[in-house]
């Protein structure tokens, strides 16, 4: 009999250590995956705690439950309960960041697609951005891939064409800012007095003013009615509150092509009541974009941003070069050279330059085509001293002819890159003279 | 000793006929692990209290709960007032007492007794004077809106014992009655078991408090191991035939002295004399009902001294019903 | 009868002074009006009011259900555990008044629970209807939408198609006939709901197309164009109709650049809505049928009371109780067992073998839990479809009535046969 009870308390003592060791694995693959509830949930409010210490383990089954029904539900095309899913999906596994990642894409791109109405569709995107902004932010505030997520969908989804209805998303966005700031940017000066807004900046879209202004100060004024701010202002976010050891390349990347963005379109022209939106570059804020660059480079493992350097370079070269600009065009070509040393023996800045003229207007992207024109437009208007004065109709003429190839080969082609109005460039580009004549 | 020995007995009909009473229990897999009961033969009679006896795992409980029907036998006959144990007729007219508490903890006194009165279909107003007689006969008036599960073990038997006699049971099972009790409710339940014998009642009772069942049981089994060791009359098998005792009251010293030498001289032996003694127990009640006349315990528990009315077929009201069957 | 309301009342009592309905009933309290405070929807009241009623009803069935079991087999394994049953088996009782005793008692406390549960969830669902954000008219237009109720009519079969079935190619028309004759008042209004599937599948645009609605004395009831998303269940709303006997819906796809088919697979993906009861009445019918599922959970943990010890009965039975609420999961394993393509899998016999027995034992309770499908509140609750009396009737006949009442007879069979007395216990 002591035998027996003998050999059940080794069995027992063996199982006992056998699972202790299994737990140790799971734990310490837990942690590595970041999955495990780690020390920063001594932070985390009542419900949160709840949900993952009280529930413990049946939380897993918990969320696979909930997520099943999320899958079914979007496959019948009953979505209204999505965004509810989802945020007790996440908030259920509130550190696995790939989880929050997950739903706020969901429902930005799956789940606003699925509606034919504009309004509808801006409201997912919200809801996207919202899941990330509120809560998975709040509760990963370490974590620069939920910065990036959260910053892609202000760049990619509002800020590019894919979506039929991008240009909804821009003037709503536009509008909702404009009615925050009252006009492209705050006025920090008056930010400390007016508390109402600086409540509304932090509690209802996370602005920080402070940050917004830092932002500013080392790249230049923005317009925080595009989306690509937006974009940048969380990857900048994402960068300065990455937890020790977390990889912040990809939010190096999103203030490069941000900053980029911003230099290619980054001066806009809106009337939302009368659907015009009109986007054109933002020559003052080369230097910004190139500090975006350089800094990137320094901080980069990769070789590959350099490429993109180059790039950027190459395009920036073209737009200067379109404003008539060719100074700073060929200091910047040199730059170029510096930067990618190869290039040297293949194009002289000048013949690079002539090149530039001869490019088919329809094989350029929508953003660089319009710089061109409006490039031309503008020097058609400019008289002031720097700029190269040439023959002012001619120069207005070949606007107008590439205008209407560009435009001609997108309808051909039953393409979403549509132009703005010819018109409209032509006064943006009249502004743009104006105010540099007033400058002088 | 399994033929029934006491063939006066064998011309009143039995309440409770076993005979080759098998009870084998078995494991999950159906097979046997132990024989509890192994064909047992007996009788117990109307009128009769009738004692089981053995140690513990003789089988007196498996006997018990077989006849109850809370078991099936294995093998052998068990009749119940001349049908199945699982009878639902027999089991009206039968009152149990189990050994550990076997009542709801959330009911009160008075709702337990009410409860177990109503499964016997008795009439409301009947119901009410015999929940309100059987409290005040176990001296639980005081504790009757307490909740069994605030009861103390004394308690809990006295409350066992008032569900047990809710119906005016027939037959009257009672499985270690006096287990827990002081010795003024063991009396008391002694008295009880022979006022209802004395009404026609049959009482069975199973117990390890041998004195208890020496001064009820008129007649008992002897369990061991399964099987019946001895069945008879109390009377006679305690009786020694050997010696006799001669009881003399107010006699002087010479007066002793002579009868020991006429006894010496008569039967050749030495005669012992002594003076009697009274029973522990006699001690005990006559010194407690000369302190506390009538006073209730700390814990709510009365000390009554009448049976009640309905179960000593005093009550006119009582008499002139009966359990609708 | 009088013991049975006897062995009922005690249940009754039971539940209430060991506090399950105190517990049971602050959970629900707890959970139902804290309910609209979480939930967020998709950011506009129609679809927080349509998940709160989905939500609400839904937890106060899971709750109750639980409670049901749970208490089911407690009301019988845990006496037998305790002892109580020992004595209670030496009464004059026949085992099946003990079990239908138990049922009745349990049943009361479930009917006080869900009219509890009823009263709060209409209570909040009105008042979450008035959102503060909201002006007088929206909260009466949400008023509205909310509290209709709409009785689904079907498209009629067309030879060899199931009913609602189409295919539309870019430039055809398809036309459906709905049979209203039973609406001999008209209706003031109606809704086509509709779902369909793009060919090809990667299409996401909005496709567009024209709808045409016509009754004999209505040959112009409606003509609407719309681009409508694929995959996406969507309304259409169609005007006053006079009595008629039948009501022809007609679309014709007007995807041609790029072409587009669109696919109405099932017979759920095309239905007409017509306004037919109110929320409250509706919300009544499926409480009853909620109070007749109840019934069938508690006579099933009573069952496995009777079977099996406490803790084993409750396992058991929420076992059961998981696999009612996961129907798919079970249908699935009743028809394809655990290979999901046998035929392409490199599996041995054994395999085979097991799961064919894993099939065959699922079909068992796909079979059993088969009434709990179609008697579901849920399925018609969140999406107001009207609940008609009728199925409310059949609800109760089968899962109050006979599933009981066959578990009773088994239960009482069991109890009967089973030893209360052994030493174990």
């Amino acid at each position: 009999m002591k035998k027996k009870y003998l050999f059940v308390f080794l069995a027992a003592a063996f199982f006992f250590w056998a699972a202790a060791q299994t737990r140790i694995g799971l734990t310490k693959s837990r942690e590595r995956q970041n999955i495990a509830l780690s020390d920063q949930s001594a932070g985390n409010p009542p419900l949160i705690v709840l949900t993952t210490v009280a529930l413990g383990g049946f939380r897993g089954l918990v969320v696979d439950i909930l997520w099943i029904r999320l899958i079914s539900l979007q496959k019948e095309g009953k979505v209204f309960e999505i965004a509810q899913l989802a945020d007790w999906i996440t908030k259920l596994e509130p550190q696995f960041t790939a989880i929050w990642a997950f739903h706020a894409w969901n429902m930005a791109y799956n789940i606003s697609i699925l509606y034919a109405n504009p309004e509808h569709r801006w409201l997912w995107v919200k809801n996207g951005i919202q899941l990330l902004r509120d809560n998975g932010l709040k509760y990963n505030p370490g974590e620069p891939v939920l910065y990036r997520e959260l910053g892609w969908i202000y760049q990619h989804k509002v800020g590019q064409s894919w979506d039929d209805v991008h240009v909804y998303y821009k003037h709503k966005l536009a509008k909702e800012m404009d009615d925050l700031f009252r006009g492209p940017r705050p006025d920090y000066a008056s930010l400390h007095s007016d508390t109402k807004k600086t409540q509304k900046m932090r509690a209802e879209y996370k602005l920080l003013p402070e940050i917004m202004q830092s932002i500013e100060q080392y790249y230049g004024q923005l317009d925080w009615r595009l989306p690509e701010t937006h974009a940048l202002y969380w990857a900048y976010r994402g960068l300065h509150s990455a937890a020790a050891g977390k990889d912040t390349s990809q939010c190096d990347h999103m203030i490069c092509q941000s900053m980029a963005a911003e230099f290619m379109y980054g001066r806009l022209f809106i009337n939302p009541d009368a659907g015009i939106y009109v986007p054109t570059p933002r020559l003052d804020l080369l230097p910004g974009t190139i500090k975006a660059y350089e800094d990137a480079i320094k901080r980069a493992r990769v070789d590959y941003l350099r490429t993109a350097y180059v790039n950027f370079l190459s395009e920036a070269v073209f737009v200067l070069h379109a404003y008539g600009d060719d100074q700073n065009a060929l200091k910047l070509f040199d730059k170029m050279l510096a930067v990618e040393p190869g290039l040297k023996t293949q194009m002289s800045p000048e013949k690079y330059l002539r090149k530039c003229d001869q490019l088919n207007i329809t094989e350029l992207p929508a953003a660089v085509a319009v710089a061109w024109i409006e490039g031309l437009l503008y020097q058609s208007h400019a008289v002031a001293p720097g700029v190269q004065a040439k023959n002012a109709s001619g120069v207005r003429d070949k606007a107008l002819l590439l205008w209407q190839q560009y435009t001609a080969d997108r309808q051909n082609r039953k393409s979403s890159e549509i132009l703005p109005d010819f018109e409209m460039l032509d006064q943006q580009a009249l502004r743009r003279a104006d105010a540099l004549r007033v400058a002088h | 000793m399994s033929k029934l020995q006491n063939q006066e007995l064998s011309t009143i009909e039995p309440v409770i006929i076993a005979d080759g009473l098998t009870k084998v229990f078995r494991d999950f897999w159906h097979r046997p692990i132990v024989s509890a009961v192994k064909a047992v033969r007996f009788e117990v009679h109307a009128g009769e209290i009738f004692g089981l006896l053995g140690p513990n795992g003789s089988g007196k409980s498996t006997t018990l709960r077989m006849i109850l029907g809370l078991l099936k036998p294995t093998a052998g006959v068990l009749r119940v007032f001349g049908k199945e144990p699982q009878d639902v007729h027999s089991k009206s007219k039968i009152g149990y007492l189990p050994e550990e508490s076997c009542l709801y903890p959330f009911l009160t006194a008075r709702e337990t007794l009410t409860f177990y009165g109503s499964l016997f279909n008795l009439d409301s107003s009947i119901l009410n004077e015999r929940v309100k007689q059987l409290l005040e006969m176990t001296g639980l008036e005081h504790a009757a809106t307490r909740r069994i599960g605030e009861f103390s073990k004394g308690m809990l038997r006295r409350i066992g014992l008032a569900q047990a006699l809710i119906n005016d049971p027939d037959l009257i099972i009672l499985d270690e009655p006096t287990s827990g009790l002081d010795p003024v409710g063991c009396r008391q339940i002694k008295d009880l078991i022979l006022t209802l014998a004395g009404r026609g009642k049959t009482v069975l009772i199973s117990s390890h408090l041998l004195a208890d069942v020496e001064s009820v049981c008129k007649r008992v089994i002897i369990m061991n191991n399964g099987n019946i060791i001895v069945q008879g009359r109390l009377n006679e098998l305690l009786e020694n035939e050997a010696i006799y005792r001669f009881c003399v009251s107010s006699a002087s010293a010479e007066q002793i002295q002579a009868i020991q030498s006429f006894l010496r001289l008569q039967t050749g032996t030495d005669p012992r004399t002594d003076h009697p003694r009274k029973t522990l127990e006699q001690f005990f009640l006559e010194t407690v009902a000369r302190a506390q006349p009538g006073t209730t315990t700390p814990s709510g528990v009365a000390y009554a001294e009448k049976v009640a009315p309905f179960l000593a077929g005093k009550s006119p009201k009582d008499e002139k019903t009966q359990c609708k069957k | 009868m009088q013991k049975i309301a006897t062995i009922a009342a005690l249940a009754i009592r039971s539940a209430i002074r060991s506090r399950v309905i105190a517990v049971v009933a602050v959970a629900i309290i707890a959970v139902i009006i804290s309910l609209p405070f979480v939930i967020k929807g998709d950011g506009t009241p129609e679809s927080r009011s349509t998940i709160f009623i989905n939500y609400s009803f839904g937890l106060l069935m899971f709750v109750l259900s639980l409670t049901a079991t749970w208490c089911g087999a407690g009301a019988i394994a845990l006496e037998i555990g305790e002892r109580q049953m020992q004595l209670l088996i030496t009464k004059p009782l026949r085992s099946f008044q003990i079990w239908a005793g138990k049922l009745l008692g349990l049943m009361t406390v479930n009917l006080a629970l869900l009219a509890l549960g009823g009263a709060l969830i209409c209570a909040m669902i009105h008042w979450t209807l008035g959102p503060a954000e909201m002006n007088r008219a929206g909260q009466q237009d949400l008023r509205r939408k909310i509290l209709t109720v709409y009785r689904a009519v079907p498209p009629l079969k067309a030879s060899g198609l199931q009913s609602g079935r189409a295919a539309i190619g870019p430039g055809q028309t398809y036309r459906w006939h709905f049979d209203i004759a039973r609406h001999t008042a008209g209706t003031p209004f109606a809704l086509l709901k509709f779902r369909f599937i793009p060919s090809p599948f990667s299409h996401q645009s909005p496709v567009a197309g024209i709808w045409r609605a016509a009754t004999e004395k209505q040959p112009d009831l409606l003509e609407q164009t719309l681009a409508a998303s694929p995959n996406m269940t969507d309304y259409l709303n169609i005007p006053k109709i006079y009595p008629a006997g039948m009501l022809d819906i007609e679309h014709q796809n007007m995807q041609t650049n790029p072409a587009v088919t669109v696919f109405f697979p099932s017979e759920n993906d095309l239905s007409l809505l017509i306004p037919e009861s109110s929320f409250e009445a509706n919300l009544l019918r499926g409480l009853i049928i909620g109070f007749t599922r109840l019934a069938f959970f508690t006579s099933l943990g009573m069952i496995a009371g009777t079977l099996f010890t406490f803790p084993v009965a409750v396992l058991a039975s929420l076992g059961m109780l998981a696999m009612a609420f996961s129907g798919g999961f079970v249908r699935q394993l009743a028809e394809k067992g655990l290979l999901t393509d046998p035929s392409h899998e490199q599996v041995s016999i054994m395999a085979f073998i097991l799961n064919d027995l894993v099939r065959v034992s699922f079909r068992f309770f796909a079979f059993l839990l088969s009434p709990l499908d179609r008697f579901d509140p849920l399925a018609f609750l969140p999406d107001r479809l009207f609940i008609p009396w009728s199925l409310a009737g059949q609800s109760f006949a089968v899962l109050c009535c006979l599933y009981p009442l066959v578990l009773l007879l088994i239960g009482a069979g069991c109890l009967r046969r089973r030893e209360i007395g052994l030493p174990s216990q």
